[in-house]
């Protein structure tokens, strides 16, 4: 188990090393000189020469990657931002816990609303609540989070007055965008949950348990749910991931200056090595979170648990790192 | 050989339409999908003065008989610019379907086919690709490259390759070792044949389904990135871009913000239950 | 079940609400007895987040408004736009190129250290040096600018240049503490800033918010607020809503529809007047097209600018009658604008494009430039004139304007910070310009700004400034669309806010009452 999650761990270079080389190179073609970004309007042909050299910007491309490459590996060192010249790692680090708690939150709606639903409409299929909730399940997918946000933002804080629409100082202001962001997570778990809790509702141990006389809730809980868990499991963990990049439209809508907020308002001015330090953060976060789903179904199921011990099996399990057994 | 195949696919194709006719929430699908590509059709027939037309003494007006969504800041009908924007939704949505699924299928079907080194390559490649979350691919392309419909088409298409390419390749897997494959290469085809012959009509149910999905999601990304004003530019009536103008004013005028959303909601609700009811009428086994 | 769940929610939101109430309607102390309290915090909402606090290396409005309470300039612009002391109590005139200034003797930085002529000597000579405002001050001289003992300093200048004095009150020249720069560095300085002015900085949390308490040690009037929090929002609609629901006491740059809504509400007063702001269409002279003095005047001729400004600023714009706002000191109305469609279509006829003519544009991507845009798209297509204006982000808009001699059509608008015509005129018309709005090659017009800005008699001044504006706009290498006004939300509890018509308000002698 600890060989595969280091394994796994290792695995992350090779794919880092790929995302900054990609991200690089695409940032450093784009239209626009972050030197004269820097400057007044009024700026001479003397100032913007001064500034290219200051950055570090009039060296040749692979020069300017390596030199990137170097610093991160020897130094922790992501670059400084072009805008407010403070270390990209710090900026990172300061929005990155925002980011962190609305992803959080964000979660917990989703589950919240899409387990609960997702068994209520499994264990009484075809009810009526199972109908609407399915219906508006899919509407949750079909809203774009940008409009819902903006709608959100429409009732409950213009018309209703209820809750701020904007920052992140108190807990009040962290339920619209976590309900923005929630909700079609919440749509993709129930979804999911409540097709595992029908096909599990169906086994062979279930049946034998309710002839054994077990209480409903009994087999609902510890039977059928926990069995469901492995694939709902998946779904929560790669909603998170996404919400941490889906965060991006969401954060600037709700004005929350977290690591999305940064990216676009980054990429705006061109803020080469801030956006290179956003999207590898990002990137490399994500992939932790996935390694974390996938070690956690051995944690939730013990069938697959004895699996990691053989060595063709488990690799069918890694996502990310599949390897077909020729 | 080849005859009883396509004889055997019609008929799976119109078990498929027989199934699927009868799931009500896809043919609602289906439904909402006509009305878009109808509205989408007669732009010219309803907005014949183009979606650029303004009325200036008209502007933000509320929904009324003469402009049933209302006007936005420029006194244009929200109507048409919505019907003209269905076809640019479409146009995107399909278009970048159309080159991910491509590319996605060359890659993964070379992968599975050709299998140990190749396969491993190209996998090491799309895992790296994957790592980066396509939405922040697509705004990194954006900004490279500059907004233009095109830009915006390869930007989203790029973003999903790699989805596509894992579905193609396990599709593919999944069939390579048939007898009739087997068949074939002892009858000497070439390789491009067999893919293209043999291989990929066998496998075309999850890459049609996945294909169906992502025109929701390309749609989707589309209007995210007009939104954050990285997408296609005004005037183009781009839905997410209408909305990305007509936040500002969300307090005085709220419909300017409610009917391009609306119009997002309904066709990607259209894609996703259509899609929803395809996989079930192409994979019965899924069918509770 | 499902009603069950819907009323839990209910009650939930309910809960919510009341303790967001119920915190708003505990005051910090009494205020029963008919007492104003006054609020310890007073919270405001800019638009932005200054990159950092180095008035050397900031060029953001919103930076000046914080630099403004941190940091003192050796002058000040008084409320009618005269000059009037700060840190400098006099100043004479030795020659045409350099000026004494007397400086106080009773200036403390906050980090203890008393603020002397070094300093000041230091900070000019930075000006001159700093990659951001070296072209500003390229007309002061950072060599030969000296001390005169610890309370004087001799500013010198390359050239006689009337506008000396603006330039001194301008954020980028706010006197910083040398020994402390030297010190720590820029990057530290910039976030831990130390000045001589009424507040320092008590937090900073990136991205979001700057709290700063007032400085005990300053040496005027002190502060009205105990403290000040700077929240950035940049959602324009959010900032007003943030105003209404009470969770702030100033909202900067507010729009135009929001601030006919802050107007009515009887718990919101709106502060608007006009701004030192212009906006215009800048027409490219090194573009064949816009190159011809026809077509210009045919553009010109070809929009209803009184139409276009009062659907892009409603009431809070006026059509321009000039390149420079009316605001500001020398402007005059030169613009003898008309909008006649038809003679738009002869001109075009005349310069040789009788059915029509395809031209280029571009503008950076404010709500305002983007709403321009799609009308006088549609103005000019009814004269036959077909533009394609491009809107973009700051980046690939500058280097449009480089590629291909830029485009035929810039819209953009030009602020002059201190208020000062050579600053409203700006660099835009110089033929030293490279950011391609007008691509002038004109050296006559160079001469003249040139001559206008070295000239120290006031009257004279003028004169030569209205000469410019007319030669500008009546040549057409603007059109000259709006003077805007300057929009800022706030409760009505807000007491001592003045108007700044360069958007950037002084805060120090502002409260919000509870």
């Amino acid at each position: 188990m600890l060989k595969y999650a280091v394994k796994r761990l290792l695995m992350l270079i090779p794919v880092l090393l790929g995302v900054t080389l990609i991200i690089f190179t695409l940032l450093h073609f784009t239209p626009g000189n972050p030197a004269e970004m820097l400057l007044p309007d009024d700026a001479t042909e003397e100032q913007i020469i001064q500034k290219e050299h200051e950055l570090g910007l009039d060296q040749p491309f692979f020069v300017q990657y390596f030199n990137y490459l170097k610093k991160i590996v020897t130094e922790g060192d992501f670059g400084t931002s072009y805008t407010t010249g403070r270390s990209v790692s710090e900026e990172i680090f300061v929005r990155f816990p925002r980011t962190i708690i609305l992803a959080s939150a964000s979660i917990l709606v989703a589950v919240a609303m899409g387990v609960i639903c997702g068994i209520i409409s499994a264990t009484k299929q075809y009810s009526t609540f199972d109908h609407i909730a399915v219906a508006v399940s899919m509407v949750g997918v079909s809203m774009p989070n940008f409009w819902q946000g903006l709608v959100n933002i429409l009732i409950f804080s213009v018309w209703l007055g209820w809750l701020p629409p904007s920052g992140f100082s108190h807990w009040t202001c962290w339920i619209l965008p976590a309900l923005t962001i929630g909700t079609a997570s919440a749509a993709n778990i129930m979804r999911m949950t409540r097709s595992t809790m029908l096909e599990v509702i169906r086994q062979d141990y279930i049946r034998t348990a309710r002839a054994k006389g077990q209480t409903e809730n009994v087999i609902r809980f510890q039977h059928a749910l926990r069995n469901a868990m492995i694939p709902i499991v998946t779904v929560i963990g790669n909603s998170f991931g996404s919400m941490l990049c889906g965060a991006v439209v969401t954060e600037s809508i709700f004005s929350i200056a977290g690591l999305g907020k940064l990216l676009v308002d980054s990429i705006n001015v061109r803020n080469y090595p801030m956006v290179q330090g956003c999207v590898l953060f990002l990137a490399l976060i994500h992939a932790v979170v996935n390694l974390g789903v996938d070690l956690l179904y051995a944690f939730i199921d013990p069938r697959i648990k004895s699996q990691y011990g053989g060595s063709k099996k488990k690799k069918a399990l890694s996502k990310a790192a599949v390897k077909e057994a020729a | 050989m080849q005859k009883t195949k396509k004889v055997e696919s019609n008929s799976m194709w119109r078990d498929v339409w027989k199934r699927l006719r009868r799931n009500k929430a896809a043919m609602f699908g289906l439904a909402l999908l006509c009305i878009i590509f109808a509205g989408a059709l007669l732009a010219g027939v309803i907005g014949p003065e183009g979606y650029d037309y303004q009325v200036l003494r008209d502007r933000n007006m509320p929904p009324c008989w003469a402009h049933p969504f209302g006007t936005d800041h420029a006194g244009r009908d929200i109507l048409v610019r919505i019907l003209y924007g269905a076809r640019i939704s479409l146009l995107i949505g399909f278009s970048a379907v159309i080159v991910s699924v491509s590319v996605g299928t060359v890659i993964g079907a070379s992968a599975a086919y050709y299998g140990e080194k190749v396969d491993n390559l190209l996998m090491r490649f799309i895992d790296v690709w994957m790592a980066i979350p396509s939405i922040l691919l697509s705004i990194a392309i954006m900004a490279a490259f500059g907004s233009s419909i095109q830009n915006l088409v390869l930007a989203i298409a790029i973003g999903s390759i790699p989805g596509h390419a894992r579905v193609v390749r396990s599709a593919v897997l999944s069939v390579k070792n048939q007898e009739y494959i087997e068949a074939a290469i002892s009858n000497g085809a070439s390789d491009f044949r067999i893919i293209t012959r043999y291989i990929l009509p066998n496998c075309m149910a999850p890459i049609i389904v996945q294909a169906t999905m992502s025109v929701a999601k390309a749609i989707l990304s589309a209007s995210s990135l007009s939104f954050i004003g990285l997408g296609v530019t005004q005037p183009i009536p781009e839905w997410g871009a209408m909305l990305s103008v007509g936040r500002n004013a969300i307090r005085d005028y709220p419909w300017i913000i409610t009917f391009p959303g609306l119009a997002i909601m309904t066709a990607i609700y259209g894609i996703n239950l259509f899609g929803d009811g395809l996989r079930d009428a192409l994979d019965p086994r899924l069918k509770h | 079940m499902t009603k069950k769940m819907i009323s839990l929610l209910l009650a939930a939101a309910m809960c919510l609400s009341l303790s967001a109430c119920g915190k708003k309607g505990t005051p910090g102390g009494p205020g029963d007895n008919g007492e104003r309290v006054k609020k310890e915090t007073m919270s405001v909402v800019l638009s932005s987040e200054p990159v950092n606090l180095n008035p050397q290396t900031c060029n953001m409005l919103n930076g000046y408004i914080v630099e403004a309470l941190v940091y003192d300039t050796l002058l000040q612009v008084g409320p009618n736009g005269e000059i009037q002391p700060n840190l400098a109590t006099e100043w004479e005139m030795i020659d045409d190129t350099h000026i004494r200034f007397k400086l106080r003797e009773d200036a403390y930085f906050s980090n203890g250290e008393q603020m002397t002529s070094e300093d000041v000597v230091f900070t000019l000579k930075r000006c001159t040096e700093m990659s951001t405002t070296k072209s500003t001050f390229k007309f002061f001289d950072g060599e030969n600018t000296k001390a005169d003992g610890d309370f004087a300093v001799i500013v010198a200048l390359k050239q006689p240049f009337a506008p000396v004095y603006s330039f001194l009150t301008h954020a980028y020249s706010s006197i910083v503490c040398k020994s402390y720069v030297e010190e720590v560095g820029d990057e530290v300085a910039g976030l831990e800033p130390v000045g001589t002015g009424a507040y320092v900085v008590d937090s900073w949390v990136a991205g979001s918010s700057i709290l700063l308490k007032r400085n005990d040690k300053f040496w005027g009037e002190p502060g009205a607020s105990d403290k000040i929090e700077m929240k950035v929002i940049n959602e324009v609609a959010n900032r007003a809503i943030e105003l209404e629901t009470g969770s702030s006491d100033i909202a900067l740059d507010i729009s135009a529809n929001d601030g006919a809504r802050i107007a009515e509400n009887y718990d919101l007063k709106l502060m608007n007047d006009i701004s030192y702001r212009t906006t215009f269409l800048g027409l490219n002279l090194s573009k064949d097209e816009t190159a011809n003095a026809k077509i210009r005047e045919a553009l010109s001729c070809a929009l209803d600018i009184e139409l276009l400004t009062d659907v892009v600023y409603e009431q809070y714009g006026i059509p321009a009658d000039s390149i420079m706002s009316s605001s500001i000191i020398g402007h005059s109305p030169v613009s003898e604008h008309v909008y006649d469609v038809e003679r738009a279509k002869k001109l075009l006829a005349e310069a040789g494009y009788p059915n029509g003519i395809n031209l280029t544009g571009r503008c950076q991507t404010n709500v305002d430039f983007k709403t321009i845009a799609e009308i006088i798209q549609n103005m000019w297509k009814e004269a036959g004139i077909n533009c394609e204006i491009q809107v973009l982000d700051k980046a690939t808009y500058n280097e449009l304007g480089k590629a291909n001699n830029g485009t035929n059509i810039t819209i953009t608008s030009q602020t002059a910070t201190t208020g000062n015509a050579y600053q409203a005129i700006g660099t835009v018309f110089s033929t030293a310009s490279r950011n391609g709005i007008i691509n002038s090659s004109d050296t006559k017009l160079d001469e003249m700004i040139a001559v206008a800005a070295a000239e120290y008699d006031d009257a004279a001044r003028a004169k030569k400034y209205e000469e410019i504006q007319d030669y500008i706009v009546n040549n057409y290498y603007a059109i000259p669309i709006a003077f805007t006004d300057v929009l800022t939300g706030m409760r009505n509890t807000v007491e001592g806010y003045v108007h700044s018509p360069a958007n950037t308000p002084d805060l120090t002698y502002v409260c919000a009452y509870e």
